[in-house]
């Protein structure tokens, strides 16, 4: 008996259910793997584009360029700015006058500098530039990163502390998804440069008031407790938190950075 | 029947290799997204011409130092140096505020038969690099 049209259905019902059972593996587990990989690379973009970002302000600002622009994409969230006016984290500068803490000088009462921020949209990063520096946190866990540093230094020949401040200014609200030109230029006219001199060397103090929904106090504790600005960081005194001792000179120096378009 | 000319089995061999291939180079592409900056910046950012620039102000000073000090400019100079530096440059120099014990500019401590040397001490700092300095300038004594 000659059973071959059997065999081939049946032939045809295993290789289809094969197909059908491959088509279901890769949409159940293949895509969503695929998708986070997605975001993880977005995200990693991004760190390099804030990175990116910091570079041109860097030019902007100590290398006195008055104007620039960068070519940027931005996927899977949005890039904001975040008015100087409107940020909720402060800084704030002090020194030790033989029993108080007083403030460094007045034009740095609770300085805000504004923010760039990109949030992921699926994944859970959070990436700005504020103040020079470039931080990340995710929104489920309480933690944050520095990923560049802003460049304040401390020298021990001339016991002089240099506090570089950057604040990000824009006319409108703005904000990026997909490709864009983020155009940004140096406010001349806003400058501050201020240098403080004590006849006694001294403590100085720095506070970060976080912004209580978006914390990055953990990556300036880094920064400030770390050997980047001294060897051996800033260390409590008297009640402040981040204090360096043995200041005779402070050289403070504010720049304005408008964005005017994204 | 007549028999398959299978010949042309390694062409399916090839396109197999040339997948797994490309398979690599993505990885790699993939992986390499975040290098290769910051060496570049590193070399960019050294500031050999603010260095150089602080360097020929130094010498134009020493080689009239004798002078400042008599017409009571001296502190005044080296304070402009400092907070041209700064504003300009980012940068702190070094600044002596008393001349006598500091060595930045002591003339006359070392001499041979022909000439006298002035000691400069450059102290550069502008939070990336960190340079120092110290070299005689050489000047004919005077018979």
């Amino acid at each position: 008996m000659d059973e071959s049209a059997v065999s081939e259905s049946i032939g045809f019902i295993i290789i289809f259910s094969i197909v059908v059972a491959g088509i279901g593996l890769v949409s159940l587990y293949g895509y969503p793997m695929l998708l986070q990989h997605q975001i993880g690379a977005d995200e990693r973009t991004m760190e390099q584009t804030m990175i990116t970002i910091q570079n041109d302000i860097k030019l902007l600002t100590y290398s006195n360029v008055p104007y620039k622009d960068t070519a940027l994409r931005v996927s899977g969230g949005a890039l904001t700015v975040h008015k100087k006016a409107d940020s909720s984290q402060k800084f704030n500068f002090e020194w030790w006058d033989n029993g108080t803490w007083e403030d460094l000088h007045a034009d740095f009462i609770n300085f805000k500098p504004g923010e760039l921020r990109y949030v992921s949209d699926q994944g859970t990063a959070v990436i700005s530039f504020e103040n020079g520096a470039v931080v990340k946190r995710q929104q489920d866990a309480s933690g944050s990163v520095m990923l560049a540093e802003p460049r304040w230094f401390y020298d021990d020949d001339t016991d002089t502390l240099v506090i570089f401040l950057m604040r990000l200014d824009s006319s409108r609200a703005l904000s990026l998804n997909g490709i864009g030109n983020l155009q940004m230029s140096r406010n001349e006219n806003s400058l501050l440069a201020r240098t403080i001199e004590f006849v006694d060397p001294t403590h100085v103090a720095v506070t970060y008031d976080p912004d209580t929904v978006n914390d990055y106090s953990q990556a300036w504790k880094n920064y400030f407790s770390g050997s980047s600005i001294a060897p051996n960081g800033l260390g409590p005194h008297n009640g402040k938190e981040y204090t360096i001792s043995n200041v005779k000179r402070v050289f403070v120096k504010q720049y304005d950075i408008t964005i005017t378009n994204i | 029947m007549e028999r398959l000319n299978d010949e042309g089995q390694w062409i399916v061999l090839m396109g197999f290799m040339v997948c797994v291939g490309i398979f690599f180079l993505a990885i790699i592409i993939a992986q390499s997204t975040v290098v290769g900056q910051t060496t570049s910046e590193g070399v960019l950012e050294f500031p050999k011409n603010d260095i150089q620039d602080l360097r020929s102000e130094m010498i134009e000073i020493a080689k009239n130092w004798e002078q400042y000090v008599g017409d009571g400019e001296a502190d005044d100079i080296m304070k402009d140096l400092v907070t041209l530096s700064m504003v300009r440059k980012n940068t702190v120099v070094k600044y002596a505020p008393d001349y006598s014990s500091d060595p930045t500019f002591k003339t006359g401590a070392m001499s041979d038969s022909y000439n006298s040397y002035t000691r400069i001490k450059i102290h550069f700092n502008n939070g990336v690099t960190e340079y120092d300095e110290t070299f005689l300038l050489s000047r004919p004594k005077t018979p």
